[in-house]
């Protein structure tokens, strides 16, 4: 890092300022980068550049001031954790790394000119801009529900936060045999195995406070990420009674059905789509009927976070393309887009997606100012999931540039092995905890 | 007048967006981006030691220093011993939960440069 950081210095002081003629100004010797977002994407980018060189200017515009993870914040549902076990400071970023943070909601980009300026007015020059955005949900997507019901009524709890905490109120006090409906969301989403463990864990949390309760799962699709591995675990823990196209995948033996199982799974094949919600009679109406629930989540179609449309930087899809190679945006030059909001092929909206986009670009922004090839690119996703809370699964990815010019996977298998032993599993679940706890420390410590 | 075309051209685009998100079925998925010129294909080279290693930071820590949590720190861990448990993991010689996936996307000579880096990096 060190001989890194002399490296730089040595090659400007023997190119002279001529090299690096956007950079170099009068009594400022050190490159600018603006970061939009202080979520898993832009936190990691900035450490990582001020690991690569301390003597870059990195700033962070950020809204709040306490970031909310939402990788594992479903367990608050379940009282897995507490609603402060999600909070994470920016402490360390700031004292030990040297970033520094502006607490204001950014608004507006000029390309042109390369400022970045905030609601509360601040203008920010930069040499080049991360943006990590997020996610923005399309509350309008389901006819009846809204933003303003999802903050007092119906919660989607998809960004971790008020809505996450009035989930888990209405969750652990629904009447004794209620029924709780999930209304999954349609592909491409933040989190693609995130719905299905929250309805497994809190199956299992019902098993014991409620143990009459309901759990249905109204969904768009006929298949999700770690589908079989999950299904096979919610038979074995919960009775569930995977459908037939999935039981030949499924090989392992299955739990014959005692009793009606108390998680459901409704596939779009079955109807599951939702379609309206009547928040007067809390009942979900979809393709297949109407389903009367006493607490609805609701996690709705999504599209990039607003400032990268606020920015320009979304195209038709609501997602932002980028060069595969270096995540710069195809519309603004200088401008980098990473996690959820960036187009990236066949890596998943994850936070760890999101964790080896942003060193990749730290890299790639790095190098670039030193004149340097960034090389070949390489990117990671893993994604541990409960399907109870010591019954872990997985999804493991390998990614890189493929021949036709698109991020593809290069590893095999993605899944828990359907074979796996019970010390498999159970080493599966203590790893999430783990994965947690590490993952964080990868990004804010 | 230029001006004025292109000011009817914006209402008229409004317009479309206002009508397709209005008759958007109902949670579908955003439209695929349009088909653009061909994408330049992958770099045949390997990636670098470095840039491999920082993937494996989310579980085992940056640069492979890691406290307190149930991984592998892989900081200072001597070459061969990197080599032998990349290779066991991706060759099913050695149970793992999700190595195995992992091991799959590196080659032999990958693996190696990875083994170069962690062993350069002092444990702390």
């Amino acid at each position: 890092m060190n001989s890194r950081r002399q490296f730089l210095l040595a090659s400007a002081a023997a190119l002279g300022t001529a090299a690096f003629p956007a950079l170099v100004r009068a009594g400022q010797a050190s490159a600018r980068i603006v970061i939009v977002g202080g979520g898993v994407g832009g936190a990691t980018a900035a450490k990582y550049l001020k690991l690569a060189d301390p003597s870059l200017q990195v700033t962070v515009i950020e809204k709040n001031p306490v970031y909310i993870r939402p990788y594992g914040s479903s367990e608050v549902l379940n009282q897995h954790a507490s609603f402060q076990d999600l909070e994470v400071r920016y402490d360390v970023l700031r004292q030990k790394y040297g970033v520094a943070f502006v607490f204001d909601a950014a608004k507006t980009l000029d390309p042109v000119n390369k400022t970045v300026t905030t609601a509360g007015g601040k203008v920010l020059a930069y040499d080049r801009l991360i943006v990590s955005p997020g996610i923005k949900l399309r509350y309008d997507s389901l006819p009846g529900y809204s933003e303003p019901l999802a903050e007092t009524q119906v919660p989607s709890g998809w960004i971790a936060g008020a809505q996450t905490a009035l989930l888990a109120r209405q969750l652990q006090s629904m009447r004794d045999g209620g029924t709780f409906v999930l209304a999954a969301p349609p592909n491409p989403y933040r989190c693609p195995p995130g719905p299905y463990e929250r309805a497994a864990l809190m199956t299992e949390w019902f098993a014991k406070h409620n143990p009459r309760a309901k759990v249905i799962i109204a969904d768009p699709k006929d298949s999700f990420v770690t589908d079989e591995t999950a299904l096979l675990g919610w038979n074995r823990l919960y009775g569930y009674q995977p459908p037939q196209e999935y039981r030949a995948k499924i090989k392992a033996e299955l739990m014959p059905s005692t009793k009606p199982c108390a998680l459901e799974w409704i596939q779009a094949r079955a109807g599951g789509t939702p379609q309206r919600l009547d928040v007067k009679t809390l009942t979900l109406h979809t393709a297949g009927g109407a389903i009367k629930a006493d607490v609805i989540n609701i996690i709705p179609a999504m599209v990039a976070g607003q400032i990268a449309f606020d920015f320009g930087l979304t195209d038709a899809s609501g997602f932002c393309p980028v060069h595969r190679a270096t995540f710069e945006s195809t519309i603004h030059k200088d401008v980098h887009v990473i996690g959820d909001s960036s187009i990236a092929d066949a890596m998943p909206k994850s936070g760890f997606s999101a964790n080896t986009q942003a060193k990749w670009v730290a890299r790639v922004i790095t190098d670039g100012l030193a004149g340097r090839d960034p090389g070949t690119p390489v990117w990671e996703n893993t994604c541990y999931a409960l399907a109870g809370k010591d019954y872990g699964l997985f999804v493991a990815d390998v990614f890189k540039i493929k021949e036709d010019g698109r991020i593809g996977r290069v590893n095999k298998a993605r899944y828990l092995p359907l074979d796996a032993s019970p010390a498999q599993i159970r080493l599966s679940a203590v790893y999430q905890q783990a994965w947690i706890q590490a993952f964080t420390q990868d990004i804010f410590a | 007048m230029r001006l004025h075309h292109l000011t009817l051209a914006l209402i008229g685009l409004v317009f479309a967006i206002g009508l397709l998100g209005a008759h958007a079925p109902v949670f579908a998925a955003p439209a695929s981006p349009a088909a653009a010129a061909p994408l330049p294909p992958g770099p045949k080279a390997p990636p670098s030691g470095p840039a491999m290693a920082q993937t494996c930071a989310g579980c085992h820590g940056t640069d492979g220093r890691l406290h307190a949590a149930a991984f592998m720190p892989l900081a200072g861990m001597p070459k061969a011993q990197f080599v032998q448990a990349m290779r066991d993991f991706r060759d099913g010689k050695r149970p793992a939960t999700l190595m195995r996936h992992v091991a799959e996307g590196f080659s032999n000579e990958e693996i190696d440069a990875m083994s170069v880096y962690f062993a350069a990096v002092k444990p702390e």
